[in-house]
């Protein structure tokens, strides 16, 4: 469970210095207003405020989010987001049921974006060059 | 002398099934030995986000059913958020037609039910046309710009440019060719509401993750229709090596790869895929 609590807020820290570092990053948050939670199912977790530029987060639950990620336990959480392939994690956790997702699916999509800030630069195999 | 009903005349029809009045346009030959060939719509789409060029020229040789699911534009009922529930409305509506068997052509995420409609009902399938579009756990890796543009809230030409089309001057022209043929219906449908997206990207979602980690497309191999796939070199929503991984794993599929085109080859070359499909639906 700590390790999971520690992923959260390390993962907010990670959003934080985006916005200070990457101007790209900061573009993407400037006109956003969004709260979203990261918690288990037995009510654990971290929600997030993305507002006015900046990226805030707190300890526990909110009432009101626009979008949900609920894994099973700590356990299923922590192995997902803390993955080396985190996209392929994050699809596992959906097909087994580890990980639901509930509110404004178009939000979630926007995340998508946010994350891919975070994701090291992707290197791609020699057979899979192309003129694009 | 009799006016023939076209894409821009079809009157929309309705249709109950399971207690839901779908909506649906119905044209073209009735003398053909061909069955139907009924189309499923992209993401957030409907009836009239297709090329009048495509339906008509198809139309010529079979007749063509265009239909919006659940929830979608002038449809009753609520959005559904599963891909396998999107394939079983559209076989329940075939059946509730009456008819035996159809072609099905699907784009993108209509490609998604085609797919699993054939798949799930494979009796009622003929043959499948696959647009721009890729199987269950296929690679997910869009552009991330199309993250922030696919939602939209009123797509724009420009969205259509970028998510749908090449990068050249020539394609860009073909682009707001096929802008001005879409547009040419005066009664269009209402636009999907912002719960469509809201479910449909969530069923797309649901729809990436792989079926066996070890051989993710092995469920594909269990489907014989003959099958034409088709994408343009770059397709910036569902990457198109998901069209090389079915036409691999499809035992009677054909792929099609169109240069300088996106994920609507079809709209951006017109002619050359009416003429390819012709041929492929009277092989």
């Amino acid at each position: 469970m700590l390790k999971f609590k520690f992923l959260l807020w390390a993962f907010a820290q990670m959003l934080k210095r985006q916005v200070k570092k990457n101007p790209d990053f900061a573009r993407y948050i400037q006109a956003k207003r969004l709260v979203f939670q990261i918690r288990t199912a037995s009510g654990s977790g971290r929600y997030f405020v993305i507002e006015e530029g900046a990226i805030r987060s707190h300890a526990g639950l909110t009432a009101n989010p626009q979008f949900t990620l609920c894994f099973k336990d700590a356990g299923a959480g922590f192995a997902t987001l803390s993955a080396k392939d985190s996209q392929a994690a994050f699809l596992q956790s959906l097909a087994s049921k580890d990980l639901t997702i509930s509110g404004d699916f178009r939000e979630v999509m926007w995340f998508q974006g946010l994350t891919a800030f975070l994701q090291p630069p992707k290197v791609i195999q020699p057979y899979n060059r192309t003129a694009f | 002398m009799i006016t023939p009903i076209t894409h821009i005349t079809a009157p929309t029809r309705f249709l109950e099934v399971d207690g839901v009045q779908l909506a649906y346009r119905r044209w073209g030959n009735t003398d053909s030995s061909q069955p139907p060939l009924l189309f499923l719509q992209h993401f957030r789409g409907g009836m009239d986000h297709w090329d009048p060029l495509m339906t008509d020229g198809l139309a010529e040789d079979r007749e063509v059913i265009l239909y919006n699911g659940r929830g979608i534009s002038s449809s009753g009922g609520q959005p559904r958020t599963r891909i396998e529930d999107m394939a079983d409305d559209a076989a329940a509506f075939v059946r509730a037609l009456g008819l035996k068997q159809v072609d099905v052509l699907g784009f993108s995420l209509g490609g998604f039910q085609a797919l699993d409609m054939t798949w799930r009902h494979p009796a009622l399938v003929r043959k499948l046309m696959l647009l721009g579009t890729g199987p269950r756990g296929g690679d997910p890796d869009m552009e991330s710009r199309v993250l922030s543009t696919a939602v939209n809230p009123v797509p724009t030409f420009d969205d259509f440019l970028y998510l749908f089309f090449g990068r050249s001057a020539q394609a860009e022209q073909a682009a707001r060719a096929f802008w001005d043929r879409r547009h040419l219906r005066a009664d269009q449908d209402p636009p999907s509401s912002p719960e469509v997206a809201n479910a449909q990207i969530e069923a797309n979602m649901l729809y990436l993750p792989r079926l066996s980690e070890d051989d993710p497309f092995a469920y594909l191999r269990g489907i014989h229709q003959p099958t034409f796939i088709l994408n343009g070199v770059n397709d910036v929503m569902i990457p198109t090596i998901n069209s090389f991984y079915m036409a691999r794993n499809l035992p009677n599929a054909q792929l099609f790869i169109y240069p300088d085109a996106g994920h609507a080859a079809q709209f951006q070359y017109p002619q050359r895929f009416l003429q390819h499909v012709r041929q492929f639906l009277k092989e």
